[in-house]
C-alpha cells in the first residue's frame, strides 16, 4: 500500500498544474463577458499597464484597456483571492477543531458578518460611504469571534467541542436577529438577501488589495505554524508532550484564520463550501500534512471560485449569486466524494 | 554520586473547577527506575502525569524536574527530556505510520528544517523495537486499536528522551505485545538508565516490571515505595476494596497478585 502523501515530485507537479490552471483561467475569464476579448489583446493590455509603455496597445480597441483593467480584473482577482483565502482558512479550522466537517464559518463568523451588514443596510448607514457595509460586516464578524471565544473558554483553556458548540449557538441567535431585520426591512429586504448570497459584482482594486493583504499575512502565519498544526491534530496531550505550545498556537491560528475569513465575507458576502470541500479534495491528493496542504488548497480554492464566478458572470444567461452557485454545485459534489471515500474505507 | 531526584513534588494540589483531583501530593522520583502508578478509576493518575509533563500547572505546591519548576520550562525543552504515551491517541487525519513516528523528532527540528538521516534512522529503530516496520507506509486510521497504540509507543521512543511517561499504554494490546513493550521499556531502564513512569491497571504487570509502585486513592498517595513492600493485601484492600493474596511465583519468577472471585 503506497503512502497517501505521495512523492515530492507528484506534489510539485500538482502545484505547477494548479498554478498554470489558475493563470490560464484568469486570462480566459478576463476575455469572457458581454464584450469578448482575445487572449493576445489581454496580454498586450497587461504588458502596457505593467511596463507603462502604451506601444503595446497598438491595434487594441480603445475601450478594451478600461474593460480589462477597471471592470473585469478587480472582480476576477477578488474572486481568486477570496477562493484561496477561504480554502486555507478551511484547512486551519479543520486542523484546529479536529473536525473534517469544520469550515471558516463554523464559529459563526459568517452570521456575525451578515448581522453587521444587515444592520448597516437596514439602517441605511452610509456615513462611511461605500465601505460602510463591509466595515459593519467585519466588525460583526470580529465581535462574534470574541463572544464565541469568551463563551468557550474555561479555566483559560479552549476545547474544540466547546468552540463548535458556542459557534453554533451564537450563529443561531444571530440568524434569528437577521430574520427579524429582514422582516422589518420591507422593500429593503432584497438588498439584504442579495448581500447574504454573496457576489463579486463591481469589486474594485481596493477590494483586491484588502483581501490580498489578508491572504498574504494569513499564509505567513499559517505556514509558520504548519508543522505545529500537524502535531496539534494528534490531540492536545500528545502535542504538549511533543514540544508544541498547544494552547497558544491554537489561539493564534484560530484568530488569524477568523480574521482572514472575516475580511473575505466582508468583501464578498457569504460563499459556502469552498472552505469545506477544497481542503477535503486536496487531502485526498497530497495527504494530511499541512505544509503541503496549505499551498495546494490555496491554488485549488482560487481556481474553483474563479471558475464558479466566471460561469455565473459570463456563461449563464442570468447571473446567479455566487454563494448559491457554490452551494448548488459544491453540495452534491461533496456528497459524491464523501460516499466514495467511505466506501473506499470499507464503511459503505 | 549523590542520589539526586529526577522529579520532586511538594504539597501539590490540583482541581478542575470545584472538583479537587489531587491534594497533598509529596513524592520524589529518583532516576533510572521503573515506576508504576496504580489506583482505581478517577483517582487522579492521569492528572498527575499531566502535571509531570507540564500540560497542567498545580494550583498549589511545586513540581520540579532536575530542580527546575516544570511550569517554568518551555514545552520544547521538556519534550527533549520527557516523552508521553497518552491514553487518548485518536488520530483523525490520515497520516502514515512513519509520519506519526517522525513527529517524535519534532522537539529537535528547527522551525523550517526537515528531518535528517539521523532522525529517519531513529524513527526506523523505534519502529523496529516495537515491531511495526511492516506497517510504516500504512495510514494510521486503517489500523486496529492495538496497532495504533504501538505506533504511539514507537513515536515516544523516537523522541529519545531519558524519561518516558505512559498512561495505560498497553490497554488495547494482546499479551504478546504487552510483554514485548514492557520488556523493551525495562531494557531501557537497565541498560541506558532511563526512567519509566507508567500508569497501569494490571497489578501483575506492575508486580513483574516495576521497581517502585505508588498506590493512589481519592487524589492522594496512599503508599509509595519498593514494589514488594507496597503491593500487599492490606494496601490493595484499602485502595481497590478487594481481597487479594500476594506471593512469589516460581514460574514467572516475580511477585503475583491473585484475587478472590465471587461465587
Amino acid at each position: 500500500m503506497s503512502s497517501p502523501s505521495g512523492t515530492y515530485g507528484r506534489y510539485l507537479l500538482l502545484v505547477i498544474l494548479l498554478s498554470a490552471a489558475v493563470a490560464g483561467l484568469l486570462i480566459l475569464s478576463t476575455g469572457l463577458g458581454y464584450v469578448k476579448i482575445g487572449a493576445g489583446d489581454i496580454l498586450r493590455i497587461l504588458a502596457a499597464k505593467l511596463s507603462g509603455d502604451p506601444g503595446y496597445l497598438a491595434g487594441v480597441e480603445e475601450v478594451m484597456p478600461f474593460v480589462v483593467y477597471e471592470v473585469r480584473l478587480p472582480r476576477i482577482l477578488t474572486a481568486v483571492l477570496v477562493g484561496g483565502a477561504l480554502a486555507v482558512c478551511g484547512v486551519i479550522y479543520q486542523g484546529i477543531l479536529l473536525n473534517p466537517l469544520a469550515d471558516p464559518y463554523t464559529l459563526g463568523i459568517s452570521s456575525g458578518a451578515a448581522f453587521g451588514a444587515s444592520l448597516a443596510l437596514i439602517a441605511n448607514l452610509t456615513m462611511l460611504g461605500q465601505v460602510s457595509v463591509p466595515l459593519f460586516a467585519f466588525a460583526g464578524a470580529v465581535a462574534t469571534l470574541l463572544v464565541v471565544l469568551r463563551l468557550s473558554s474555561f479555566n483559560g483553556q479552549v476545547s474544540a467541542n466547546t468552540l463548535i458548540l458556542s459557534g453554533v449557538i451564537v450563529g443561531a441567535i444571530l440568524a434569528a436577529g437577521i430574520s427579524f431585520m429582514k422582516y422589518l426591512a420591507d422593500e429593503q429586504v432584497g438588498v439584504i438577501i442579495f448581500w447574504l448570497m454573496g457576489s463579486f459584482a463591481s469589486r474594485s482594486w481596493s477590494d483586491v488589495v484588502v483581501v490580498g493583504a489578508g491572504l498574504l499575512l494569513g499564509m505567513g502565519v499559517f505556514s509558520y505554524y504548519a508543522r505545529d498544526l500537524n502535531i496539534i491534530s494528534l490531540g492536545s496531550r500528545s502535542s504538549d508532550s511533543l514540544g508544541v505550545e498547544t494552547g497558544r498556537v491554537r489561539m493564534i491560528l484560530l484568530v488569524a484564520a477568523s480574521l482572514v475569513a472575516a475580511v473575505c465575507v466582508s468583501v464578498s458576502g457569504i460563499i459556502g463550501f469552498i472552505g469545506l470541500i477544497v481542503p477535503h479534495l486536496m487531502r485526498f491528493l497530497v495527504g494530511p500534512d499541512n505544509r503541503r496542504l496549505l499551498p495546494v488548497s490555496m491554488l485549488a480554492g482560487a481556481l474553483l471560485l474563479l471558475a464558479a464566478d466566471t460561469f455565473t458572470r459570463a456563461v449563464l444567461p442570468v447571473e446567479v449569486p455566487i454563494g448559491v452557485l457554490t452551494a448548488l454545485i459544491g453540495g452534491p459534489f461533496f456528497c459524491v466524494i464523501f460516499r466514495r471515500r467511505q466506501k473506499g474505507l470499507g464503511h459503505g | 554520586m549523590a542520589d539526586r531526584n529526577l522529579f520532586e513534588l511538594q504539597q501539590v494540589r490540583f482541581a478542575y473547577g470545584e472538583t479537587e483531583v489531587l491534594r497533598g501530593i509529596t513524592v520524589a522520583f529518583p532516576p533510572a527506575r521503573f515506576y508504576g502508578i496504580v489506583g482505581p478509576n478517577g483517582c487522579g493518575k492521569t492528572t498527575l502525569l499531566d502535571l509531570l509533563i507540564g500540560s497542567r500547572r498545580p494550583l498549589e505546591g511545586s513540581v520540579r524536574l532536575d530542580g527546575q519548576e516544570v511550569s517554568g520550562c518551555s514545552r520544547r525543552t521538556l519534550a527533549q527530556r520527557l516523552a508521553l504515551v497518552p491514553q487518548d491517541y485518536g488520530i483523525r487525519f490520515a497520516f502514515t505510520v512513519e509520519e506519526i513516528v517522525l513527529m517524535g523528532r519534532h522537539p529537535y527540528l528547527p522551525r523550517f528544517g526537515s528531518p535528517g538521516a539521523r532522525d529517519f534512522q531513529m524513527v526506523e529503530e523505534a519502529m523496529a523495537e516495537i515491531g511495526i516496520v511492516h506497517l510504516k507506509a500504512r495510514c494510521i486510521n486503517e489500523l486496529s486499536g492495538g496497532e495504533q497504540q504501538r505506533v504511539v509507543v514507537a513515536r515516544a521512543l523516537a523522541q529519545q528522551t531519558p524519561v518516558l511517561l505512559l498512561d495505560e499504554a498497553t490497554s488495547s494490546l494482546d499479551i504478546q505485545y504487552t510483554l514485548e513493550i514492557f520488556q523493551a521499556l525495562r531494557q531501557r531502564v537497565r541498560t541506558r538508565g532511563h526512567t519509566v513512569i507508567a500508569v497501569m491497571h494490571n497489578l501483575n504487570l506492575a508486580a513483574a516490571y516495576c521497581d517502585e509502585v505508588l498506590l493512589m486513592k481519592g487524589g492522594r498517595i496512599v503508599q509509595a515505595g519498593p514494589t514488594a513492600e507496597v503491593l500487599n493485601p492490606a494496601g490493595i484492600r484499602e485502595v481497590f476494596n478487594v481481597e487479594s493474596a500476594v506471593y512469589f511465583d516460581e514460574f514467572s519468577r516475580s511477585l503475583q497478585v491473585s484475587f478472590r472471585y465471587g461465587e
